[in-house]
């Protein structure tokens, strides 16, 4: 056994976890339930308010939920020395970038191989997020390569990036998988030049680093609202509500639970403020809404309530437009864009 | 880059500025028009150098004669156009991150410093994400919402310092007690001056600084605006001489902020509450003019260190230009010291302490000043009730 884990206090039921060497556990939880805090008391940067119990008898090694946050050296190559590795083959090519410049995809993948140490405790926060099609491939090749070397692998995360290598999945509370519900398509006039698009929704995709966010950015307006990909830096407001003021209320309804409107933004879990952000920007009345990597941290409900909003401001005739590497959002899309 | 690399383009940094400031001044000419070749925003440093010339010659001129006192200033103005223009062109087309980088300083330095520059370039995106979505919001981009962020900022430098205090204790190195504020400081000082570039003397670094002084107390204060300037200098200017004098004047802003520790901003004393914020736009006043002198100081030193009036004349230049902009942050560190108090307290009242991504800033989690601890450490803290 290499970890276990007997209770948690931010989590409302009772929970004992073990995972064994070998073993690919993946953890699943309604958003805010707790999943990051438990990975953290793993790791052992925060300790439990309340603790029962919990066991890591194994050097972990961790990738956390934003990868820019996760890094800490100036360049690619910096970052491996101040490890005291070499920089894997893979990233060669973009050893001397600058760090800070990387895209979230390819911060994503950095962090990754950073993970990569053969630590006998591999905890991985939504690590598949923001990664392309290569990247997932890479981060499934790591989980391949921990759990063949006696690793235990446990993995936050709501998508199927990880399903199949999965021993077992444990469920913190419960976290219905709600199908997504069909997007309507609209024809009417153009309401964007550059890329041409009328109305419905679109998805925009394309590698890492191909320049999805610099577009969206570019076409974001008073008139076109816009939801970022790392929603907390939006938040100018001390609570929920405050936030939520100027959107409407059925939209802010459909995604922000009202538990939650009493609470400062920048204490909420990651896809906590994720529905914040979408309900900013969904919840306004436009023709053209900009959304960027809409899915990601949210569970499964909230990713029904995001189709349901989209498919909301469709109906109304208005665009909305999503940078996004999600294979279910992209099969609801009226047209594809490529990056 | 290798170190030896590193090492060379230090060497030729600090041979071009020694001839830039030294040689005879055709040098420093040559210097001006091979930076402008190799530069990619050639208007504007054309325009720095247009009145860095015309600036120091009008003065000089009129505190020497115009005939020697104006050459003189002008050709004092080319050496610092010059000293400015190789250090920024060769920094521009090395990568100050990978020059750092290169230079393989011991791991506290370098992780320090990689903390500082990533914070910054962090909150640099958060500050335009968070103007963005002001301005989607119809709010028109001016002096007071640039203000109007300070709050949120410092909450989120805050967090991204934590974020990078963890993935260091996580690769095994030791963070210190005062790492988190100090990047905080640092960071958001770094961050600022990019921010109202374009308005000499008001920056948010000062206010920045000062903030920091008053949140975190003297030390972070003084070496959050000594760390945050230095890294900045030679991020943006390379061995330019003139910047350096920012350092140890930003942390005579910082110890200013310090003094304001102690005030309760959001209590019923509104005779301590008005003293504060006296005393706030006092020293965004004077240090701004303070700045100016030590800035002016050292111009001279370079344009015109033989003649006591040409001193005069500079710094007295300097103060009457710089009348408005100490103006200007002393309002802004009045203005700001209230909401920034503020917002760091409703934040730590504001959600369960257990979700909460923040630790207040004398919390440090017990691995903060250690080594990575054994796994078992976790267990035994951590027994059954």
């Amino acid at each position: 056994m290499i970890s276990r884990v007997v209770g948690f206090p931010a989590l409302s039921g009772p929970l004992d976890i073990e995972v064994a060497s070998g073993e690919v556990v993946i953890l699943r939880g309604p958003n805010g339930c707790g999943k990051t805090s438990l990975l953290r008391a793993l790791a052992g940067l925060d300790s439990p308010l309340t603790p029962r119990l919990v066991h890591a008898r194994a050097h972990p090694a961790m990738s956390m939920q934003h990868p820019h946050g996760a890094l800490i050296g100036l360049t690619v190559e910096g970052e491996f020395r101040l490890r005291k590795r070499g920089t894997p083959a893979e990233l060669e090519s973009m050893a001397d970038r600058d760090v800070a410049l990387l895209s979230s995809g390819e911060a994503r993948r950095v962090s990754l191989a950073v993970a990569d140490e053969g630590a006998q405790l591999l905890l991985l926060d939504e690590p598949a997020e923001g990664l392309d099609v290569d990247g997932r491939e890479r981060l499934r090749m790591l989980v391949v390569r921990a759990r063949d070397r006696g690793a235990a692998v446990l993995a936050a995360d709501h998508g199927d990036a990880l399903l199949d290598l999965a021993t077992r999945e444990v469920h913190l509370g419960a976290c219905d998988r709600e199908p997504l519900a069909p997007i309507p398509r609209t024809d009417g006039p153009r309401l964007l030049d550059d890329p041409p698009l009328g109305p419905g929704f679109h998805a925009l995709v394309g590698p890492n680093g191909s320049g999805k966010t610099t577009l969206l950015r570019k076409l974001a307006s008073p008139s076109r609202p816009f939801a970022p990909a790392d929603a907390t830096a939006m938040f100018t407001r001390d609570t929920v509500a405050d936030e939520l003021s100027r959107a409407d209320a059925d939209v802010a309804d459909e995604l922000v639970p009202g538990t939650l409107r009493a609470r400062h933004p920048l204490t909420l879990s990651g896809g906590e403020a994720q529905r914040v952000s979408l309900a900013r920007a969904l919840g306004r009345r436009a023709s053209v809404y900009l959304l960027d990597e809409p899915e990601a941290h949210l569970d499964g409900a909230g990713r029904a309530a995001l189709v349901r909003a989209i498919a909301r401001r469709v109906r109304e005739g208005a665009c909305v437009l999503a940078a996004t590497h999600d294979d279910a959002l992209v099969a609801l899309a009226q047209q594809v864009v490529r990056a | 880059m290798r170190r030896l690399d590193a090492i060379a383009v230090l060497v030729a940094l600090l041979a071009l500025t020694t001839i830039a400031l030294s040689a005879p001044w055709p040098a420093a000419v040559l210097l001006v028009v091979g930076a402008l070749f190799v530069m990619s925003r050639r208007g504007a440093f054309l325009l720095l150098v247009g009145s860095s010339i015309v600036i120091n010659a009008l003065i000089l001129g009129i505190a020497d004669g115009w005939a020697r006192g104006a050459v003189e200033g002008a050709i004092g103005g080319a050496r610092l156009a010059a000293a400015l223009g190789v250090n920024l062109a060769m920094i521009s087309r090395v990568g100050a991150a990978r020059l750092l980088d290169g230079l393989r300083l011991p791991p506290r330095a370098a992780t320090l410093a990689a903390a500082v520059l990533l914070a910054a370039q962090d909150v640099g995106r958060d500050f335009v994400r968070l103007r963005e979505a002001r301005r989607l919001e119809g709010e028109k981009p001016d002096l007071l919402s640039a203000a109007r962020l300070l709050p949120g900022l410092f909450v989120l430098a805050e967090r991204r310092a934590n974020a990078r205090r963890d993935a260091l204790f996580l690769a095994g190195h030791a963070t210190s007690r005062r790492f988190v504020p100090i990047v905080v400081v640092a960071s958001l000082a770094a961050a600022g001056r990019l921010a109202l570039l374009a308005l000499p003397n008001v920056k948010l670094t000062f206010v920045v600084v000062f903030l920091g002084g008053v949140l975190y107390g003297p030390l972070v204060g003084a070496m959050g605006g000594i760390i945050g300037m230095a890294l900045t200098d030679m991020l943006f200017s390379g061995l330019y001489p003139l910047a350096f004098v920012n350092a140890p004047a930003m942390a005579l802003v910082g110890l200013a902020g310090a003094t304001l520790r102690r005030v309760d901003w959001e209590g019923d004393g509104r005779i301590e509450r008005w003293a504060g914020l006296s005393f706030a736009f006092a020293a965004g006043v004077i240090g701004t003019l303070i700045f100016s002198v030590a800035s002016d100081s050292l111009t001279w030193l370079v344009v015109a260190p033989t003649s006591r009036a040409a001193w005069i004349a500079l710094v007295i230049a300097g103060l009457a230009f710089n009348v408005i902009p100490a103006i200007a942050n002393g309002m802004l560190f009045a203005l700001s010291v209230r909401p920034v108090v503020g917002a760091f307290r409703r934040l730590r009242e504001g959600g369960p302490t257990a979700r909460a991504p923040m630790a207040p800033a004398s919390r440090v989690p017990s691995h903060a000043a250690s080594e990575r601890p054994p796994p078992a450490a976790l267990s035994s803290a951590s027994a059954p009730r």
